[in-house]
């Protein structure tokens, strides 16, 4: 077991590395010229030159990578452009809210999914079900997130649109507000904070409860007309002992793996509800980059949910071998 | 001592036999989705105003002049979601398309020859659908610039070994069936095996998981439109236009809702057509 | 056999069902599957259910459980009654009941039938046994280690060891009826007997009742104190074994006995196949249902639906004329003889020294794991001559046909053809090696393609070659998936005599064919290579097929050779020990 996992780990250091490598490539090829950029378009010519030897880009291609990958293994991520900043504490500022957000959406996400699986198999005569979920996972995440800041919240005012509290100001010392309250003894901070968590949790959600509510739908389908099925039942144990141990352990496997998924997949979702329900988070802090061109950031940014994706990655195989032993032996 | 069996007439196979599996729901997606082709391509043609250029009052909700209103310049809403439709819909289209031949080439290749050059392969495939894809590909638009086909080419690097790797596990599937072994025994070599045996059982997943994509592509340009990734303005693309309308949607809510629908409309058609591809060749 | 009852007073039968229907549906299609069964089981008794698919007899073990599956919607009607209790028409809770504790069942595929992620121990506490009582269930089955057993997953197991870990999940919870379901189709000879033999013993230890649902008329008259024959969901034929089976009383069962071949059938002659095709359509309204098939048909029996009826002591029969079957055996004796063969002393298949071992080759980090299959294999097959390649599951058997087929390399070792021309293969699943997608009349023609021969004689050869084969020129024109099985395999032995090949390679041909179809496939690779003078190389483990088809018999032992020699000789004095426990592993007829 612990040699797969080992085996496992290494590759994903591979794809790390070649993800940074992709980075820096990407950084390589842009059009515009960061020193220019950093320095302002009315600066005198010499001190731009200063800039570019500062950050080292006269030197050789490979060199620069290596600087990068020094850098990188630092803790260093450059520099926002935007912001003057370094990325790194701009990262920790904004990450927990968007981890809270990411946390929050698998959580409602699976628990949704679970409820759509158990209806589609209980109403599975009516094509309703399937409809649902069809033009559900057909609309564009920003319309989701519009139609319900529309409804739930302009026209029956039951959650706040924006932001994450209703205080301004207010600094947690993990940054996750619903635990910051609990820990300073303010559960109204937390009650608020979960709150503002609501809608944008939930816009998230629906893409992921779409597609691991199918896969657990088709996995359990499949898992249900197995043999092992059959002889449960006829030692004659009940239902929910057989649809837990029997047929949902064994049809476990491939919903994972999509939940797993969904979460690389999330990033350009993320982006939109954060930017539509302003959450501060790194989703908003990368759209405003984009929007000022700050390449720096959109790259270091990248690193980092790329690094978080497959640690999730490796968080749902360990996941997957917990409910399948016969992985990993 | 031949047993000779009571001579059988030959079933009828009906030709249309694969219209009866498909439901009425699906034929509605595969007309809906013949439907907005025709819209993608003829449309702007015969557009009722200019897209570009102010026609009347900015701020104009839904009536019978302008039938869905006019945006905050003043220009005909109704106009720009049309060509909008088609900034989506073709390249859309292409994307897959073009994703489709090179990942179907480099599969089936892959499949067939084996050995080393298949592991490689893997590990490529492996490699790329192990990295967050639109994380990537919106740092690639970033960096290129946003623009039409920079767009087009980001997402399509990342799409193609999707189909490769579904290629290469069909044509390694029914390589080892015993039909193609026997069809082997019985002399057929080369390229008659390929062709005749092999492929035409391949044909139909790669065919649903392309036509079930087009859904998925729509949804991804939309997003990165939305973004401010696409055309830059003063081009109709719908998800930008939804993009900057979103503050006003308490006031003028058509502006950012009737764009983001049309997405909608485009993407439940496409993923009943697609359902509809995948009943009709459930026989097959 | 059950022992005699102490009490004059006959006991109440544990098992009683009375006028059982049961209607299935499949796509919204329903048809009848059990049609009016009336059957007693006593206290203790065995009793073998015979039939071939599509009989029904599943569906009663299935029914006795309750659990047929709720998306067939099943409409049942009737009485079964267990131990007292009725289960048609019972409640979820009571069904559940009874099957904790009084009816159990062995399944027939081992492969599926645990829970993969669940350990062995796990699946049987809970059953409601304890630890202790896990590890004494699972040593009275036979199984060595049972501690290590306990803690293993299914996968580890083999098919044998899976089936007795099913048989003591069923048989600790002391149930009145145990059903077993084909429990040995799916393993090898030696361990069926085993199988059947450990059945028998706890059966007979906890009087329980067995119903064995079979196809195989042998396996029945080794364990079976009755037999009930079905045929189309109706009960054909009810009665004592050995009286059964001497001297049938309805058409159905005389076929099936004069279709099955055994150790003792004769080699001179074909098999007779009575009735395996329909002789005429299905009439309209009530009547018998083989009519359709049934060689003594007469008027009566397209009008009214025989009623079962005592015939003599314990023999019940649903025929209005089986007084007539008797006459019906007696043309077994009349089967038409083989052709001429033709042979001559050249070697259509010369194999020498032939090794093969499978298994991850060395890497970088370890040495090779290599499983050795085959173990320098010599053989020759004469043109014109057939040689039945006989084993277990992995003997190897397989392996060596595919190596002589050129379609594997031997890791050492040489395989030379006569003429050099690669031989011909049938393998065992007709239907997965015909291409779904192309109609079969150009597969045929397939491989006429390298005699450059114009479109109109390769239709001619193609027709001629299904006309050899007893299949309807017209059928050329038919996908795979618009025939039968039967005509399947038909069609892909004419592919292969098409052009009219040296050595002909059988991979298990029949192993997954009804009696009946079986029977007839014999006879047709029979007659053809006599007639064509092919060699042929028989893959089986079924040695009474082998006895039939070929003139010599080899006998494969986890890849070695260990003997070889005319079926006869090496049937009736086998000389090594691995020979011996297979010819007596056979279940025989006689008992």
């Amino acid at each position: 077991m612990l040699t797969y996992l080992l085996k496992r780990l290494g590759g994903l250091v591979v794809v790390l590395l070649v993800m940074s490598f992709i980075v820096f490539c990407l950084q390589a090829i842009i059009p515009a010229d960061p020193a220019r950029a950093l320095a302002g378009p009315s600066a005198p010519i010499e001190t731009v030159e200063r800039l570019r030897t500062e950050l080292g880009l006269d030197q050789p291609i490979l060199v620069q990578y290596g600087q990068f990958m020094s850098r990188l293994l630092r803790g260093d991520l450059g520099t926002s452009i935007r912001t003057r900043q370094p990325i790194a504490a701009d990262v920790l500022r904004f990450g927990p809210a968007s981890l809270e957000l990411i946390i929050a959406a698998m959580l409602i996400g699976t628990a949704l999914a679970f409820v759509l699986a158990f209806a589609q198999a209980t109403m599975r005569r009516t094509g309703a079900i399937r409809l649902g979920m069809l033009a559900a996972g057909s609309v564009p995440i920003f319309l989701t997130a519009i139609l319900l800041a529309y409804f739930l919240w302009f026209q029956l005012d039951l959650f706040p649109g924006s932001g994450r509290l209703d205080i301004r100001r207010f600094t947690g010392p993990t940054g996750f507000f619903v635990l910051d309250g609990l820990l300073l003894g303010k559960p109204e901070i937390s009650l608020n904070a979960l709150w503002h968590l609501a809608l944008p949790a939930l816009t998230l959600s629906v893409p992921i409860a779409i597609s691991v509510g199918r896969s657990l739908s088709s996995a359990l389908v499949d898992v249900m007309r197995q043999p092992y099925i059959r002889t449960a039942r006829g030692k004659g144990l009940g239902g929910g002992r057989i649809f837990f141990r029997h047929g949902l352990r064994n049809a476990a496997s491939a919903p994972l793996a999509m939940l797993g998924l969904q979460v690389g997949l999330m990033f350009g979702n993320l982006l939109i509800v954060e930017r539509i329900f302003a959450w501060p988070g790194l989703g908003l802090y990368a759209v405003q980059s984009f929007a000022s061109s700050d390449l720096p950031v959109v790259l270091g940014v990248a690193m980092v949910f790329g690094a978080f994706y497959i640690l999730i990655t490796m968080l749902v195989e360990i996941l997957q071998s917990v409910a399948d032993p016969r992985i990993g032996l | 001592m031949a047993l000779a069996s009571k001579p059988a007439t030959l079933p009828r196979t009906s030709n249309f036999g694969w219209l009866r599996r498909v439901a009425w729901l699906e034929r509605i997606g595969l007309l809906g989705v013949l439907l907005i082709t025709l819209i993608a391509v003829f449309g702007p043609l015969a557009l009722p105003f200019d897209p570009m250029l102010r026609v009347a009052e900015a701020y104009q909700p839904p009536g019978i002049a302008h039938w869905f209103g006019t945006d905050e310049i003043g220009r005909d809403l109704f106009s720009r979601v049309v060509l909008g439709v088609r900034y989506t819909w073709l390249p859309g289209l292409a994307i897959i398309a073009i994703a489709l031949v090179i990942g179907t080439t480099v599969g089936v290749f892959a499949g067939m020859v084996g050995g080393w050059v298949d592991a490689l392969l893997q590990r490529v495939v492996e490699l790329f659908l192990v990295l967050p894809s639109t994380l990537i590909a919106l740092a690639v638009v970033a960096a290129l610039g946003p623009g039409l086909l920079n767009t087009m080419i980001a997402i399509t690097i990342f799409w193609w070994p999707w189909y490769a790797r579904m290629a290469r596990d069909e044509v390694r599937r029914i390589r080892s069936r015993p039909h193609v072994e026997a069809a082997r025994i019985a002399g057929v070599k080369g390229p008659r095996l390929m062709f005749r045996y092999l492929l035409p059982g391949a044909v139909p997943a790669l065919l649903v998981a392309a036509t079930l994509d087009v859904a998925n592509i729509i949804l991804t340009l939309s997003v990165i439109s939305f973004l401010g990734l696409g055309l830059p303005a003063p081009a109709p693309e719908l998800g930008a236009m939804t993009s900057r309308s979103v503050d006003s949607l308490t006031a003028y809510w058509w502006l950012p809702i009737i764009p983001a629908l049309m997405i909608f409309a485009m993407s439940v058609l496409a993923n009943l057509a697609g359902d509809g591809i995948r009943s009709a060749l459930r026989g097959a | 056999m059950t022992l005699p009852p102490t009490s004059t007073e006959p006991e109440a039968p544990v098992l009683s069902i009375r006028g059982l229907h049961v209607r299935l549906s499949r796509d919204g299609d329903a048809s009848t599957v059990l049609d009016g069964i009336d059957f007693d089981l006593a206290r203790g008794e065995v009793v073998a259910l015979v039939g071939e698919s599509g009989s029904g007899k599943s569906t009663i073990g299935l029914t006795l459980q309750g659990l047929l599956p709720a998306e067939a919607q099943p409409e049942i009607s009737g009485s079964v009654r267990l131990a007292g209790r009725e289960i048609v028409g019972a409640k979820p809770h009571a069904l559940r009941e009874i099957r904790r504790s009084l009816v159990r069942a062995v399944p027939q595929d081992p492969m599926g039938a645990l829970n993969p992620t669940m350990s062995i121990g796990a699946q049987l506490r809970e059953s409601g046994l304890s630890a202790d009582e896990v590890l004494d269930w699972l040593t009275r089955t036979g199984l060595p280690d049972p501690r290590r057993i306990a803690s293993d997953l299914p996968h580890r197991l083999s098919g044998g060891q899976r089936q007795r870990v099913l048989i003591a999940m069923s048989m600790a919870a002391r149930p009145r009826v145990l059903i077993a379901d084909e429990p040995t189709t799916a393993l090898d000879v030696t361990v069926q007997a085993q199988i059947l033999t450990l059945l028998k013993d706890l059966a007979r230890e906890h009087n329980t009742a067995i119903l064995f649902i079979t196809h195989d008329l042998a396996v029945a008259a080794e364990l079976a104190d009755r037999v009930m024959v079905l045929y189309g969901g109706r009960v054909a034929e009810v009665g004592d074994t050995r009286a059964l089976i001497t001297a049938p009383a309805h058409p159905y069962s005389a076929g099936l006995l004069s279709a099955r071949f055994d150790l003792d059938s004769s080699r001179d002659r074909q098999l007779v196949t009575l009735s395996a095709e329909h002789l005429r359509d299905r009439p309209v309204g009530a009547h018998c249902n083989y009519v359709t098939r049934c060689p003594l048909a007469e008027a009566d029996c397209s009008e009214r639906r025989p009623d079962l009826v005592r015939v003599h002591h314990g023999r019940q029969v649903a025929c209005f004329h089986a007084d007539r079957v008797p006459g019906l055996l007696a043309r077994v004796r009349e089967a038409p003889g083989w052709p001429a063969p033709v042979s001559s002393d050249a070697n259509a298949l010369e194999l020498y020294r032939i090794t093969k071992s499978f298994g991850p080759g060395r890497t970088l980090l370890r040495p090779a794991r290599q499983t050795q299959v085959l173990a320098g294999i010599d053989l020759r097959i004469r043109q014109g001559e057939c040689v039945a390649l006989v084993g277990e599951s992995g003997s190897g058997k397989s392996t060596l046909l595919r190596i002589a087929a050129g379609l594997l390399d031997p890791d050492h070792g040489d395989v030379s053809w006569l003429g050099g021309v690669p031989p011909q293969v049938v393998f065992q699943d007709a239907v997965a090696s015909l291409t779904p997608w192309l109609t079969v009349g150009e597969q045929i023609r397939d491989r006429l393609r390298p005699l450059g021969l114009s479109r109109r004689e390769q239709d001619f050869r193609v027709a001629g070659a299904l006309k050899l084969v007893g299949v309807d020129p017209a059928l050329a024109g038919a996908l795979p998936s618009e025939l039968s099985g039967g005509q399947c395999q038909r069609v892909t032995v004419a592919r292969a005599v098409v052009v009219p090949p040296k050595l002909l390679l059988c991979d298990e041909p029949i192993s997954a064919m009804d009696v009946s179809l079986a029977a007839q496939t014999l006879n047709l690779l029979g007659g053809l290579r006599r007639s064509m003078g092919m060699a042929m190389l028989f893959v089986t483990h079924d040695l009474a097929a082998a006895r039939l088809i070929a003139d010599r018999i080899a006998v494969l032992e986890k890849g070695h050779l260990v003997e070889i020699g005319e079926p006869d000789q090496v049937i009736s004095a086998p000389q090594a020990p691995y020979t011996k426990k297979l010819v007596g592993a056979v279940p025989r007829l006689a008992g």
